[in-house]
């Protein structure tokens, strides 16, 4: 399967919709109104740079992809890797049909109205002849792009695009490693995603059948807290239960006679940690930031994984996993992730957090003791404020604004 | 020594080399997968 293909057209519709009732109730329980800038970002969170696809997979070949609820172009030119807005505006036939013309340029399959890469413009209306009066009077909107970690970025915003490195973590860019990763467009909208990845309390029980954690114990249940540093919400554990009885039930335990005890509850915990990630120093494992990126450090390599909003019911989830090593332990790091880890961790096991993100059906929703993670990501958006996505798409009725909304 | 046993084994080699990189080539392509170093400091 090829994981170039863009997704189809959205026809579900997920249950977000169904608390667009406008309604006041102070039942939390009932819809997201406590969160307002959360409720509205269901099209994703603009002014951030997001991991799109490795860069190999961009080619002279236009590649059309979808982010934030934009329809963009990707397209290669020597070492450069373009994105303009993938519309046409003369008759809105998608550029990402068009063709390669000239060099630096490409140009929209119908009427050959051509378009410079580097700056949208249309240079040519090529069935008109070079006097022709709409000639460089055209444009598309252009994109910034970047390349780092082998993924093409894309910032999506109003403001100036900051550095990419902003939106990348810090231990990426300062330390020599070797990564393994895979992406693909999962069902579901991209704030499911993001609270299924910090959940505290899904891992004990949805992944306790994953072969990647075979032989390993998981808790029963744990005290959990969240804390915030240099804009990461990282979950901390204050009481880890590896077993609890249960009036009239029995007992709940993940602890099996072939299952390896348990990992220290922080990374800087515990024996035979790697250094670079004893010196993050952070005080749990599992960490989360916006725009939607988790990142889960475990003592000799971390997890990452982003969730880039594609539409209302899409997520395009990046994952990545790094061990910060050298040699021959890269060599070895890069045949155990093509031989086991992609398939076992970034596959089965994290397939069925899709799953569940795909099935997922809330507000109304209840909620218990672990979602503060959660409420914790909610919190943070309302706190942090980003400027929400609205539907951008030319003549579309998914006409959304937060703020009529909350006038309702 | 036989050139033509050298420019076979030259060919041999060549294709060897390319194995890795003809193996990610045709993992990326069928599963979207990719496993690379990041180097800073050089």
């Amino acid at each position: 399967m090829t994981h170039t293909q863009e997704p189809r057209q959205a026809t579900r519709r997920h249950a977000p919709r169904s608390r667009r009732t406008g309604s006041t109730d102070p039942d939390h329980g009932k819809d997201w109104s406590t969160w307002p800038t959360y409720d509205a970002a269901e099209l994703g969170l603009r002014n951030y740079w997001y991991p799109i696809m490795w860069a190999e997979q961009v080619g002279q070949k236009p590649v059309p992809i979808e982010l934030l609820g934009e329809r963009i172009v990707l397209v290669r030119d020597h070492d450069e890797i373009y994105a303009l807005h993938d519309r046409c505006p003369h008759r809105g036939v998608p550029l990402s049909l068009g063709r390669r013309q000239y060099d630096g340029t490409i140009s929209c399959p119908y009427h050959g109205w051509t378009y410079r890469l580097d700056s949208g413009r249309m240079c040519a209306a090529l069935t008109d002849g070079p006097e022709s009066p709409i000639n460089n009077r055209v444009s598309v909107s252009t994109y910034p792009v970047e390349q780092r970690l082998g993924l093409v970025w894309v910032y999506v915003g109003d403001e100036e695009a900051p550095p990419v490195e902003r939106d990348i973590p810090r231990e990426l860019l300062d330390h020599d490693f070797v990564m393994g990763g895979r992406w693909d467009i999962r069902e579901g909208n991209w704030r499911f995603a993001a609270e299924n990845g910090f959940d505290e309390g899904h891992a004990k029980y949805l992944h306790n059948t994953a072969l990647w954690r075979l032989f390993k114990v998981m808790p029963a249940w744990n005290v959990t807290r969240v804390v915030e540093e240099d804009g990461w919400l990282i979950r901390v554990q204050d009481e880890v239960h590896w077993e609890a009885e249960f009036p009239e039930l029995g007992t709940w335990t993940n602890k099996r006679w072939w299952k390896r005890m348990p990992l220290p509850d922080a990374p800087g915990k515990g024996k035979n940690i790697n250094p670079v990630i004893a010196g993050l120093n952070i005080p749990g494992f599992v960490s989360f930031r916006l725009p939607g990126l988790l990142r889960v450090a475990y003592p000799q390599f971390i997890h990452y994984e982003w969730y880039v909003p594609v539409n209302e019911d899409q997520v395009r989830y990046v994952q990545i996993m790094v061990r910060y090593e050298e040699g021959l332990k890269a060599g070895a790091f890069k045949a155990k992730y093509l031989g086991a880890i992609r398939w076992l961790f970034h596959g089965q096991f994290t397939g069925q957090d899709a799953w569940m993100v795909d099935v997922m059906d809330a507000p109304p929703e209840k909620l218990y003791r672990p979602d503060l993670s959660l409420t914790a990501i909610r919190r943070h958006i309302e706190q942090v404020a980003p400027t929400v996505q609205v539907d951008r798409t030319p003549g579309s009725k998914r006409t959304r604004k937060p703020a009529a909304r909350e006038m309702s | 020594m036989n050139p033509r046993l050298v420019v076979r084994v030259l060919i041999v080699l060549a294709l060897l080399a390319l194995l890795p990189v003809v193996v990610q080539k045709v993992l990326l392509r069928l599963t979207g997968t990719v496993v690379r170093e990041e180097r800073r400091s050089r």
